[in-house]
């Protein structure tokens, strides 16, 4: 083999240096298996090895550090609202899981951020819309008082004063919806809850609201057995108020109330389902996702009586309740599905 | 903050001066409508502002640091820019595009930014065709897809509505209202197609032969812009005649289809001198004047200088 | 840059004509080896491994055309422009840089890849191989291979960057590798001194050995011949190697860097 100019210095002092071990007698009999197997090459490359690692482990050292140094930088210096996350130019392990991590958290206060900014804009449409609905009797009644006022003839003035009496009086129910809306949307005040016989609650409220099937020539039906649910009684009963009033409304036929089982999930008895379904002139309008948003209404122009707040009002309600209220089409008919509690005292 | 700040900015190409002592700013949260003629130094400008051509003379001062101009320890500068043609490589898929630039800001799931990205600008991640086979709009989706990686909080967009029918220009239109709402992504787009600018720009800049002609906020150009009230009288040459006498210092026209439209006075003292006047209304409206016309009085070449040559700037187009 | 690296590398295993480059490396490689052991035409032993049984003729400029390719995005500069726009300063130095650094990197999974190959085929050739070097020649003879084809490389990535046109920069890459342009230039500075009065192909014979060219098929021609110094410069090949090649390709890549970055992107 030819040695080159490079390895013949390299063998000459490492000879030197087994010579110098060959002091103890241990040495001497490592040498000879040295000389015996032509180690010196094999340590020769053994040693560059080592140096290679070494090299390649400070270069690594210096990765993590710079790695490390960039992102305390930019963590440290970034503005709160910026768009920006940390990146890992190379995949040492570790770094991956911690820029996830902390890319992770940026995420998720900025998801806040966004999800704050949405409600404030769905709060701010909410206000406008129901701004208009209390500007328009406001301004009647206003309208009309300042007619009064100016009127000469008793007999007008008093229709007047009527007219003014009916807009003040449709402004003040929107306002009691609306605050019965907000509390029961408030935490700070639960409804008690305890038994409540549903049927009765049922009739009453269909009793009551009689007269103005019957000036429609509607004949409301109502199938229900006798359950008693977990409820709180004036709330389950405005619940019931609010659907009845927006079938009369909205409907266009007779509305038709059937309590059933709600079947199992989980092994449990669901409790009983109330549905209402009625008739309705134009299903198309009707975004049934929609339907229990506040200020929703089908009709996009605003125009017919009513807020928009019966049925999300009714939806906080069973929401504070436990209970579930959904709603679907089915062909032309609206069904609107109350989901109640069973009554665990009487055991289903 | 401002975002963008240019002082004094000029770009000179051999013997043409593209971009001429321009003062530009752009605040945070801006979209600003960037308006200008073809050649008159839109582009020169945007590339100006992402560092991709050097200015002969002037600064621009980024995100209000002017010793690192916003840009990250980790070496990328917060803009994401389409500027001119769509850098997409052709011979690779779309998805292909966008995991290259992810890897190379060094961003850890590079697939799933590209899937996120493309399902926001409307193209299928599954395709697997390569964008040589892409059509115009297409292309252009991806290069706001590509403008779009690694989270910027500055946005240049060169005439992005280019090629899109009017579906996507409404989707890409809402795209960047969101991201300017929801994620204060500052957005400067220049265009010379002004409904669209009218539509989504909160201020606009005007350049003209590389000079900015004119800067003002939405509201100032409704002002500017001025406006006239139309109104339909049920005796329209009588009614002409009284209103002359009550509403002297306003200009009037007769329309073809009988109505007058009437300039100078407000709705409430022509509603009001009809009223004294006994007077009968039939329609009463309020019209702005066309601000294309106030855009085009401003982009307009000046008399007395040389026009513009041509369409080339600095050879790359 | 590792970032920039890994993106590249994304960019080009997923392209097609880098997979076309290799099947048509090994074709070429193993069709002839293959012919031999079948026809039992060409040698009947080589004499040694690095001098006559592994080809590296052409590595060169396969490689300079593989760096034009990966540098030039067809259409002005398109990919690129993406890129740099969303780079801060000190960044788009590192990408200039990035870009001749991976194509030695290319460069290197060419050389060895061809090497690999080449031994595929000289066993399946069957022809046996009477003096092979020791493995650490080898080893060395590919390194200073790598190091012969460096600044070629370097320069056709200095060539893309500055003409961003992809049909100069493949001539460029063809004839530079092949030794045409300095050999070009060499008989035309002759040309000057011979028509000035001096003896022609004195200039050429004075500078020859020096050339990257040159010594690239020095060391082209073995190991033995490229580590021995019994050559008319009384200098190995490889000692001229070090001395021509490496600051050439250094040099090269801190102008690309630090001149050619400053320029306009678009």
């Amino acid at each position: 083999m030819m040695s080159s100019a490079f390895l013949e210095p390299l063998y000459r002092w490492l000879r030197s240096v087994a010579e110098w071990l060959l002091a103890s007698s241990t040495m001497g009999s490592w040498v000879g298996v040295v000389e015996r197997f032509r180690m010196v090459e094999g340590i020769v490359v053994a040693a560059l090895l080592l140096v290679g690692l070494g090299l390649g482990a400070f270069f690594v050292c210096v990765c993590y550090a710079t790695e490390l140094g960039r992102h305390a930088r930019f963590l440290a210096r970034r503005e709160r609202l910026s768009n920006a996350r940390l990146t890992c130019g190379s995949r040492l392990p570790g770094m991956v899981g911690m820029v996830d991590a902390v890319n992770a958290e940026i995420d998720a206060a900025d998801a806040e951020r966004v999800e704050a900014l949405r409600a404030a804009d769905e709060f701010s449409r909410g206000l406008s819309a129901l701004s208009h609905d209390v500007r328009t009797p406001l301004t009647g009644a206003r309208g009309y008082l300042q007619l009064a006022r100016e009127e000469s003839d008793s007999a007008r003035k008093d229709e007047q004063l009527a007219a003014a009496d009916a807009r003040l009086a449709a402004m003040s129910g929107l306002l009691d919806e609306l605050f019965s809306y907000a509390r029961a949307a408030d935490p700070d005040s639960p409804l008690e809850l305890g038994p409540v016989a549903l049927r009765p609650v049922l009739e009453q409220v269909l009793l009551g609201h009689y007269p103005e099937f019957e000036a429609r020539g509607w004949e409301p039906e109502l199938t229900c057995r006798d359950v008693v649910v977990t409820a709180n009684r004036e709330a389950l009963s405005r619940i019931v108020e609010n659907l009845v009033v927006n079938a009369l409304r909205h409907g266009s036929g007779p509305l038709a109330v059937h309590v059933h089982p709600a079947g199992e999930r989980d092994g449990e008895k669901n409790g009983v389902a109330v549905e209402f379904s009625n008739p309705v002139a134009d299903p198309s309008a009707i975004d049934v996702d929609r339907l229990f948003e506040r200020f929703y209404q089908a009709d996009a122009s605003r125009s017919t009586a009513g807020s928009g707040l019966g049925l999300s009002v009714a939806a906080k309600l069973a929401e504070a309740q436990g209970m579930t209220l959904t709603a679907h089409l089915s062909g032309s008919t609206l069904v609107c599905e109350l989901g109640t509690v069973p009554n665990s005292q009487m055991g289903g | 903050m401002n975002v963008i700040e240019t002082h004094g900015l000029t770009k000179r190409y051999r013997r043409k001066l593209a971009v001429d002592n321009l003062d530009m700013t752009v605040a945070a949260g801006d979209i600003y409508g960037f308006v200008g003629k073809n050649g008159s130094g839109k582009s020169t400008t945007m590339k100006m502002i992402c560092g991709l051509a050097r200015p002969t003379a002037g600064e621009v001062v980024l995100f209000g640091d002017p010793e690192h101009g916003g840009a990250t320890p980790q070496g990328f500068s917060r803009i994401g820019a389409l500027i001119e043609s769509p850098g997409v490589l052709q011979s690779l898929t779309a998805r292909d595009n966008l995991v290259a630039k992810a890897l190379a800001l060094g961003m850890t799931h590079a697939g799933d930014v590209a899937d996120d990205l493309l399902g926001l600008v409307g193209l299928d991640p599954a395709d697997h065709r390569r964008v040589k086979a892409y059509s115009l709009g297409m292309k252009q989706r991806l290069g706001l897809a590509l403008a779009l990686v690694g989270g910027p909080d500055l946005l240049l967009l060169d005439e992005p509505f280019n090629g899109l029918d009017p579906e996507a220009t409404r989707a890409m239109r809402l795209a960047l209202v969101r991201l300017n709402h929801e994620h204060g992504v500052t957005i400067m787009i220049s265009s010379h197609v002004l409904d669209q600018l009218d539509r989504v720009a909160t201020r606009f800049g005007v350049i003209a032969e590389g000079r900015l002609t004119a800067e003002f906020t939405d509201e100032e150009l409704h002002e500017r812009c001025g406006s006239s009230v139309r109104v339909r009288l049920a005796v329209p040459e009588r009614g002409l005649a009284l209103l002359e006498q009550t509403l002297p210092q306003a200009t009037f026209r007769a329309d073809p289809d009988g109505a007058l439209v009437i300039t100078g006075a407000t709705l409430d003292e022509v509603s009001a001198a009809c009223f004294s006047a006994g007077i009968e209304v039939r329609e009463l409206t309020q019209q702005e004047r066309d601000i294309e016309e106030y855009f085009v009085e401003l982009m307009g070449v000046q008399r007395g200088q040389a026009p513009l040559h041509g369409e080339k700037d600095g050879g790359v187009r | 840059m590792i970032a920039l690296l890994r993106s590249d590398a994304y960019r080009v295993l997923h392209s097609r004509w880098i997979w076309l480059v290799a099947a048509i490396v090994a074709f070429l490689l193993l069709a002839p080896a293959l012919m031999m052991r079948w026809t039992s035409m060409g040698p009947v032993c080589y004499d040694d491994l690095t001098g006559s049984a592994l080809p590296m003729t052409g590595v060169q400029i396969l490689a300079a055309a593989m760096a034009a390719i990966v540098c030039c995005d067809r259409t002005d500069i398109g990919f690129a422009r993406s890129i740099l726009s969303s780079l801060g300063e000190r960044a788009r130095m590192v990408w200039f840089a990035e870009k001749c650094v991976f194509s030695l990197v290319l460069d290197a999974v060419l050389i060895v890849f061809t090497f690999v190959v080449g031994l595929l085929g000289l066993l399946a050739s069957g022809v046996p191989v009477t003096n092979p070097e020791p493995a650490w020649q080898v080893a060395a003879w590919l390194g200073f291979t790598w190091l012969c084809s460096a600044p070629y490389v370097v320069l056709t990535v200095l060539v893309a960057h500055l003409t961003r046109s992809e049909g100069v920069t493949t001539v460029f890459a063809v004839l530079g590798a092949g030794g045409l342009l300095e050999g070009g230039l060499l008989i035309g500075i002759d040309f000057l001194y011979a028509l000035l009065g001096g003896e022609f192909l004195t200039v050429t014979a004075a500078v020859g050995p020096w050339l990257p060219a040159e010594i690239a098929s020095a060391v082209g021609d073995g190991a033995r011949t490229m580590l021995s110094a019994e050559n008319a410069v009384q200098l190995a090949p490889a000692v001229r190697a070090l001395i021509v090649c490496l600051p050439l390709t250094v040099a090269t890549v801190a102008v690309d860097a630090l001149l050619v970055s400053r320029r306009d992107a678009a």
